[in-house]
């Protein structure tokens, strides 16, 4: 409950940089219209779950764009944003402790900053998306973006405790755009990933977006699974990160 | 030894002293170079392109030395604010300060785009080697400055990575050679010369003298800007 209430309290610090609400805003508009706009306009496979079998479609890029940068959007945003809230907080935490806050409390704390955060620029960004393209399952591709960003928040907590400042923001910048941007867009990896890309933290939120995008029902469940549990993992540990480095 | 040296040094101990920043500045542009060499490939033939493997090698090690060029300017500079501040108080000159800070960028670039070169040059065919390192330093210089001139306008570090992301994501997948961008708009971006000029090193080694200066130009404009408000700051 107090966890709850002292991550209400210290959100408010980023609700009070204008620029930050511009950019949060800002940024995936114009870059998910912007790449609409400009894609060629030509059809592109894209393999889905129809009735238990996957099956190609046929998609007009600009569709596919419209649809695969919003996981690119949110995962690179939400990882820089779960990394410096991290580093921004070391201080603050320590007092918080020092107040009487216990290790778990303050952990929790900072976990639910963070999942509120990669909540919001998912969300932000398939608002954003909408204007030129509408999924066919618009639930199960706001849930697919969602598990993407929330899993790279978690992300960038980790890498901040692990590379710091100027190591994490290299991380955070280039991660997401190989893992997100590259390997899980079927633009740039058609027919089947090679299991390796199966095996990154994007694949299932991916997948399954990508799924409830294009097909009449989001029922990639074995992707929605590697998803979750990639989700669940990253949430575990950063848990366990965050209370054993304010213990 | 000069001041401005000494504060050169002092910048290059506290990098060191983070020795993971080192590994990840040597790693990173292998793995961009790994990533993008095929892929580009397979995305461009889709299109009825005409990008290869080696393009898109050529490729990942100019961004990947962008990027990390970038965002290496935008966060020391962003960190040394204070230091700074009582460095000038203690008499050391702002040209004495711009100048290291300057130089520290331009190692971090030099570093990146030369890892990511070496990876291309050892496993593609490369017509003309020294015309795509220069691109390649083109285009990691034009985004030290770029990162520099954020952090003087742009205070905190999630504010300044997101301007960062927008430029880097509008500058990769739209105004460079993956993107359908035509017209203008897309030649006021950092990369969309340097990513040309790495292109037709790869393939042919006959690069357009016009593109060359409009990207030199461009990097010395950015280059320029940074420095004045960065003086303007230290003044």
């Amino acid at each position: 409950m107090i966890a709850g209430r002292v991550s209400l309290l210290l959100s408010r610090q980023y609700a009070r940089s204008p620029l930050l609400v511009a950019l949060l805003l800002v940024v995936p508009a114009i870059f998910l219209n912007l790449a609409y706009a400009t894609t060629k306009n030509v059809d592109i496979r894209v393999w889905v779950i129809e009735n238990g079998q996957r099956l190609p479609l046929a998609i007009n890029q600009p569709n596919l764009h419209g649809a695969i940068m919003v996981p690119i959007v949110a995962g690179f945003l939400a990882g820089v944003a779960g990394l410096f809230v991290m580093t921004d907080a070391r201080q603050s935490d320590e007092r918080l402790r020092v107040a009487g806050l216990s290790g778990a409390a303050v952990a929790t704390m900072r976990l639910t900053m963070i999942g509120v955060i990669a909540a919001a620029v998912a969300l932000i960004s398939v608002a954003m998306t909408l204007v030129n393209f509408r999924p066919e399952n618009l639930v199960g591709f706001a849930a697919g973006n969602l598990i993407v960003s929330l899993t790279y928040g978690c992300i960038g907590a980790i890498v901040s405790v692990v590379a710091g400042r100027l190591g994490g923001a290299y991380l955070m910048l280039v991660i997401p755009f190989i893992d997100l941007g590259i390997f899980q867009d079927p633009m740039f990896i058609s027919g089947d990933q090679a299991p390796w890309m199966k095996a990154l933290p994007g694949f299932g939120g991916t997948r399954f977006m990508v799924d409830a995008a294009f097909s009449e029902r989001a029922d990639d469940w074995t992707a929605l699974l590697i998803g979750l549990l990639w989700l669940a993992a990253a949430a575990v540990f950063t848990f366990l990160v965050l209370r054993r480095g304010h213990a | 030894m000069t001041p401005s040296l000494a504060v050169l040094a002092s910048t290059g101990r506290q990098y060191a002293r983070q020795p993971i920043n080192i590994v990840l500045l040597l790693v990173l542009p292998p793995l961009f170079v790994f990533a993008l060499a095929g892929s580009l490939s397979t995305f461009s033939g889709v299109l009825g392109g005409s990008l290869g493997q080696a393009t898109g090698a050529a490729l990942g090690a100019l961004w990947a030395a962008a990027l990390l060029a970038g965002s290496a300017a935008f966060f020391m500079l962003s960190g040394t604010r204070d230091p700074d501040a009582r460095l000038r108080v203690s008499g050391l000159g702002p040209l004495a300060l711009n100048l290291a800070h300057a130089a520290g960028g331009v190692v971090v670039a030099c570093v990146a785009g030369t890892v990511g070169f070496v990876m291309v040059v050892a496993t593609e065919s490369v017509a003309s080697p020294l015309d795509l390192w220069v691109a390649i330093m083109l285009g990691a210089i034009a985004y030290e400055a770029l990162g520099a001139t954020i952090a003087f306008f742009i205070r905190g570090d999630l504010e300044g990575s997101f301007l960062l992301i927008l430029v880097f994501m509008l500058d990769a997948f739209v105004a460079g050679p993956i993107g359908g961008a035509s017209g203008f708009w897309p030649n006021l971006f950092p990369l969309h010369h340097p990513s040309q000029l790495v292109i037709d090193a790869v393939l042919h080694g006959d690069l357009d003298r016009t593109r060359y200066l409009w990207a030199a130009a461009y990097t010395a404009g950015l280059v320029v800007v940074s420095a004045t408000v960065q003086a303007r700051g230290l003044k």
